[in-house]
Parts: C-alpha cells; structure tokens; sequence
C-alpha cells in the first residue's frame, strides 16, 4: 500500500486532489465519458477505453518514457494514483504521475482506504480506561488510572515503562493542543490557550482599595470634584508654554533674582529667605497632614489627639487634661497627690463595675430578661438613633451640595459649557434649574425606616 | 495596606517602581521559586537544587551559601527570605542520619508559610548525567500527573497542586506549538513518586498531530513523602479568594440546563391584536357604510381626547 497519495471512486464527476502532486483526476460527464487528469501545467483528457493519447506534458524529463501517462486497464472503474518510482524527484513541478489502474470495486477501495487512516491514526491514538483530565491553560494532563503496568520495582524496565506511560500521556496531551485554534505570528504557529481551570492560591492578599484622605472625604461629602489642570501655563515673562510644575516650569518665584520689599516690611528682613522658609513649611505641613491620614487610615490614636502637644498655645481643656494626666501619674496613681482648694475630685478612669443583688426586684429581673429575649428574637434591627441621625444629616448635606451645583450648571447652560458628569446624590431626571416642590425623593435615606414623613429621628421601638 | 501608603516614601522613581511591582495586584506576578541548601547538605542534594533551579531559571533565585534552619520547626528565617527575595515558593533541600536526602517543597501566601511537604529522594538522576541536548531556558512545560494516588489523600492532592504550582511557570494567552518542548511527568505508585523530565521528540504521522517520541532529559527523582504541613482550611480558603475584578460576569437573562443547551430570556412589548392581519374573505370584508361609521366614531373619539387635554 506505500506509495499511495490518493483514490478515485467514480460516482457522478467527483474528483480528488492529490495534494503533493497537484493533480486532479476528475470523471467528465457521462455524455461525454472519460475522465480529465490535470496537472497544474496541462489537462489530459482520458478517454472512458482507456487510451491515453500519445502527448506529453512538455515538462516532463526525459526520464519519462512514454509510460508516463500509461493506461491498461480497461475501466475506470478504480484509479489508483501512483507516483513513478523512477523519476519521483524530477517531475514535482508538473505534477506527472503514473496512472496505474486495476479494475477494483468501490466497496474494495472504502475499505483499503479506512484501513489506511487507521493506520496513520494508529500513530496517534492512544487508549486508556478513564479518560485524562486536560487543563489546557496550564498544559497540564491528570491520568486516572492505576498505573498498573508498573510491574517492575526498579532497574531499567521500570524506566522504559515509566517512559511507555508518559509517552502514552503526553500523546493524548499533545491531541488535544493540537486541536485548539491557531494562527500565525511572524513564521510561528500559535496555539491559542483557554483560561487555566485550575485554581491555585494566590501569593499575595487582595489589593485593598486606599483609604480615603480627610479632604477627599469632606470633598465627597461636599461634592466637590478635582478639577482638571493643564500641565502647559502661558508664561508672560518668556513669552511661551512652559510646565505648571517641575523643572523650568512658568513663573518660577525661586528664580527671580529681584523682589520687591512689600509695604509695611521691615526693610532689613531678607525677602528671599523668607520665600524659602514658607516653602519648607508648606512641604512640612503637607507631610504632616500625609502622616495624619495614614495614622487614621490605620486607626493609630495620635499623641496630638490625646491633648498632650507641646505647642505654645495649649487651650483651657487641654491643660486641664495635661494636668489631669500629670497627677495619676506617679507610683500610687495619684492617691496621695493633693489637692487645691475648691478643686474637684478628679473623676477616676471610669465607673467601677456594680453587680445586682443576688436577691432583689424579681419583677424588674423577669421584664429586663423578657425584653432581652424580645428583642433577639424580632427580625426587625434595633435602630441606632445617633447614627441615623448623623446618616440623615450628611444625606441633607449632600443634597444640599448637589442641588447647588445643579443650580449653577443650570444658570450657566446658556453658555454652551456641557458637563461631564452630574453631582452624586442627584437622580437621573430634574437636570437643570431648582427643584420643585414636585420633586419628590424615592424611598429615603438609608438608615431611616421605611415610612414617608417620618422624622429624621426616627421613632424608638421600645 | 502597609505597601499601599508607606510612612517613609521612596525618595526615587526606581525605588517606588521597586516597591510597586512587589505589591498585591489584582493579576498576580509569576510566582518566584527560592532554592535554600540546608546546614548539611551533601553533593545529590546540591545537585537538585541546582537541577531545579535550571529548571525555574528566570523565576527562581539559588541560595550559595548554607542556611541552617529547619523549616518544620521553625519558619521565620523562610519567611524572612521569602520577604527579601519576593518569592513565595521554595525548595528547602538537607541531609542528616535520620532523613537521609531530604527536600522540603513549599508556598507561601502574604509571606507566611501556606503548605509545605518534606520528600525524601531515594534515587536521583542529574540533568547533567544525561548526555543529549537539553531544552532552553524559560521554556513552559507540560505537567502530567499519573496514578489514582493523586485523588485519594489529601496530602497527595494537596502536593500535587503544590507540583503544578511550582512548575507551571507564567500562564500565558499563547503557546507556540513548536515551543512545546519539555514534559515534566509524577508518577504515584506503592507509596513512591517517580519524577522523570523527558524532552520532547515530535514525529511525522501522516496527519496534522504529530505523533509523539520521549527522551529522557533529566533530571529524575524516585521521592517518598515524609512530614507534611498543610493549611488550615480557613486559611487555604482565603488564599484562594478571587478578586472581584476577576470574576466572571453575571449575563442577564441567559441560562444553560444540564446538557449545555443555552436559553435566553426575551422580555417583548405587547402585541396589538387587533391589527393582526387574519385571512382575507369576502364575508369578512368591511362595507362602505361600516368604514364610513367608523371613520366617524374616531373622529369623534379625537375629538374626545383633545377635550381631555
């Protein structure tokens, strides 16, 4: 069966291309029987007795005698397409084949040609009881079955059957991958490969979001939005667009080289190195607010917030407490400091904890325990009037910056400036122009129950 | 969040890029592998991690000089190194009396030690012992798990994602088909893991598959498991945590039963019946009197709405 590119079965004009030779044999018509063997350099036109004509394809080397398009058989039925032995490597170009032709029946050659693909398959094909777990996106192949014919303990045939088993399995791997989409980049054939299926732990925890600074915080409560700035200035003095910020940037106040003493200045204060020193205390105060957000972002108490700072001015409340934290600090605690006259006992770091009696008010018992167990089990939360409250106050707050920013985009629409964006807390209707009494708001702020008109408080459920 | 806004800045563009590139990302970095020789370790154990270390290349960082700790007893200098050298896996490889060639396979997660197995190597095979051509560095291999084993105890499943995770190298959206080079191959039999590294030789078959050859490459190891360390289930959880920007979208009103057959939901205005076009017949046909009276009744009807306006 070597040698064989391709066959013919002649039922209606069905054709088949051998590809290596670029040849097509095709069945002509019934009417006018015979068949068509083309090459890419010229046709022959078989007759249905099976006389090839005398001609030549004018490619072919000498090579080639003239049975190079040789025709015996009587029919057609079955064309086997054979290359000749002798001059396979000269006549590629013109495709010349030997035509060699037995009469063969159809169900003959189906079954050669399955045995055929079989045999290529066989190459490839691999069979296992439990079929492989593939996670391509890893290239990665899990086989289930019991390694069974690893008979031998150690040696070399535990290699080779170690080798036979991984063979057997990067086979089917290989199946697989050579089955996904492909293209081509730059002279190299790629694959395209699925999202891996397997879930490994990450090595570092999620990304946290980055806790908000106190301006941005008031900003958001405000509805303040950062506004854009152009990182070109028009520079007057050197007549062109220089950096806002940075290295030769516009309006360099460090460069000038003059200044002018501002009225009612002492005219002996260096102008210059107070310039210099604002500057620092900017960048220093700019630091300080950066370690502030940090410390609050991490919910450290600060030394400042304790009311304990050795600045010049310290308020009555923060001496007073300094003063506090100065008496209970000794080796008694503060028991046997003494004390001015008319001045109060110092309050104690906190109430002591009291017990109830053992036996007492079992009336009062039973209705504090009752209550207790009431409210474990209703399925209505307690409402924290303080922070509903807050929660309705800052929701005011919002709405009310939003109404004024709605307000002002609403008096300068006629300037033909658009907006990108709207205030947060606005709805998607009512743009443009104050609010009616019309406009109504849907549902409430959160954190106030259900019902409309209720008072921002709330009501206490007792 | 100590990374997202430090106390001390950095006062360079490269430090601050330095710093950035080891923080939590939503897509994760390629995992670095750090290879620590024990206080003794003798020739084998050297040679595989220098064999491993081939094998990581770009990813992985060798340790020259001796670290004596013990992992199993006590973490913080792993962890240390884990922090200095961003890596969050490790091979950590000794030798004494009582575990002859021992190799400690590990993760980390946050840089705390996630799940580490010990394995003791019974027989080893180098890279170098192997005379043929090996494969280019940074090549990806393919993993390929053989053996029951691998499902029936959780130490196994549990060192088996440890494997992949260990030797997968970066996940990428390509492969290019003659890159497929190296095949690292587990094997779970009677208690032992044979690990064999072949290279791959790709054959004509007839079709467009080629048909497979293997040559042993190197380097291979017949290892036993000894001790264990695996995280809490809590833990192992939390390590595992998708990130929200990961996740796949919910699509609305789309539903898929067992067999994978798709169903899609269609919300429709409501018909008008009445301008349904039914079948023609002359019975049915309106006379001119009838298309007379009802053109007056919507008259009158217009009449109506504008009244209402």
């Amino acid at each position: 069966m070597r040698g064989i590119l391709g066959f013919v079965v002649l039922a209606g004009s069905l054709g088949l291309v051998v590809p290596q030779r670029g040849c097509l044999l095709t069945a002509l018509p019934k009417s006018r029987g015979g068949f068509r063997l083309s090459c890419p350099i010229n046709t022959t036109m078989l007759p249905p007795d099976g006389r090839v004509p005398g001609r030549r394809c004018p490619e072919l080397p000498l090579c080639h005698r003239k049975d190079n398009f040789l025709a015996s058989g009587r029919a057609y039925a079955g064309l086997h397409v054979v290359p000749s032995a002798a001059c396979a490597g000269g006549c590629l170009s013109c495709g010349s084949l030997r035509v060699a032709m037995g009469v063969r029946s159809a169900e003959e050659l189906l079954a050669q040609a399955e045995q055929a693909e079989a045999e290529k398959l066989r190459l490839i094909t691999v069979h296992k009881d439990l079929e492989l777990e593939f996670d391509l996106g890893n290239l990665l192949a899990t086989d289930r079955n019991p390694p069974t014919g690893l008979r031998q303990r150690s040696g070399p045939e535990l290699e080779a059957q170690l080798q036979g088993l991984a063979r057997d399995n990067v086979q089917l791997l290989i199946n697989q991958l050579w089955r996904l989409p492909t293209e081509r980049v730059e002279e190299a054939v790629v694959a395209k490969l699925p999202e891996p299926s397997l879930r490994l732990p990450r090595e570092k925890p999620l990304p946290k979001p980055r806790p908000l600074t106190r301006w941005q915080q008031f900003a958001q409560l405000k509805g303040i939005r950062p506004r854009k700035k152009t990182s070109l200035v028009w520079d007057e003095a050197s007549k062109q667009w220089r950096r806002r910020w940075g290295y030769q940037r516009a309006r360099d106040d460090t460069k000038e080289w003059l200044i002018e003493v501002p009225g009612g200045a002492d005219p002996d204060e260096d102008q210059f190195a107070k310039r210099q020193r604002a500057k620092k205390e900017r960048v220093a105060k700019n630091e300080l607010n950066r370690l502030r957000n940090i410390a609050r972002a991490h919910k450290v108490q600060l030394p400042s917030q304790g009311g304990m700072h050795p600045t010049g001015y310290q308020s009555r409340a923060e001496l007073g407490k300094a003063m506090q934290v100065a008496k209970v600090s000794t080796a008694s605690v503060g028991r046997f400091q003494e004390r001015l006259p008319k001045e109060k006992p110092p309050r104690g770091p906190g109430r002591k904890r009291r017990f109830q009696p053992n036996v007492g008010d079992f009336a009062a018992e039973k209705q504090s325990q009752l209550e207790l167990i009431r409210v474990m089990n209703s399925k209505k939360p307690r409402m924290d009037v303080t922070r509903a409250t807050n929660k309705q106050m800052r929701e005011e707050d919002r709405e009310e910056a939003a109404k004024r920013k709605t307000a002002r985009g609403g008096n300068r629409k006629g300037h033909g400036g658009k907006r990108k964006g709207r205030p947060p807390g606005l709805g998607g209707k009512g743009k443009g122009g104050p609010p009616g009494p019309g406009n109504k708001r849907k549902g409430g702020p959160p954190g106030v129950g259900g019902k409309k008109g209720q008072r921002p408080g709330g009501k206490r459920r007792k | 969040m100590a990374e997202l806004d430090r106390v001390v800045k950095p006062k360079t563009k490269r430090a601050k890029r330095f710093l950035e590139k080891r923080e939590p990302k939503v897509n994760e970095n390629v995992k670095n592998a750090m290879l620590i020789k024990g206080g003794n370790a003798n020739a084998t154990i050297t040679q595989v991690l220098r064999d491993m270390y081939a094998l990581k290349k770009p990813y992985s960082v060798l340790y020259k000089k001796k670290n004596i700790t013990r992992p199993f007893e006590d973490q913080t200098s792993l962890e240390f190194f884990s922090k200095k050298s961003d890596c969050s896996l490790f091979m950590f490889g000794s030798h004494n009396k009582k575990r002859p060639n021992n190799l400690i396979v590990g993760r980390m997660y946050d840089y705390h030690i996630l799940d580490m197995i010990e394995l003791g190597i019974e027989k080893f095979v180098s890279l170098k012992d192997i005379k043929n051509s090996k494969c280019p560095e940074g090549t990806k291999p393919m993993l390929i798990f053989a053996g029951d084993a691998f499902d029936i105890s959780e130490d196994y499943r549990r060192l088996k994602s440890l494997l992949i995770d260990f030797f997968r190298g970066p996940t990428v959206p390509n492969i290019r088909l003659a890159g497929l080079e190296y095949v690292l191959h587990f094997t779970a039999v009677d208690g032992k893991i044979y690990f064999r590294t072949y290279k791959l030789l790709l054959k004509k078959s007839g079709c467009r598959t080629p048909r497979i050859e293997l040559e042993e490459m190197g380097p291979s190891l017949d290892l036993i498991m000894r001790r264990t360390y695996l995280a809490s289930d809590d833990l192992y959880k939390l390590s595992m945590k998708l990130p929200k920007a990961l996740k796949p979208k919910k699509k609305k009103n789309i539903s898929h039963d067992t067999f994978g057959a798709t169903y899609g939901r269609i919300h429709m205005q409501k018909q008008d019946l009445s301008k349904l076009q039914t079948r023609k017949m002359k019975g049915l046909k309106k006379r001119p009197a009838e298309k007379l009276t009802n053109n007056q009744e919507n008259k009158s009807q217009k009449i109506k709405r504008r009244k209402i306006d």
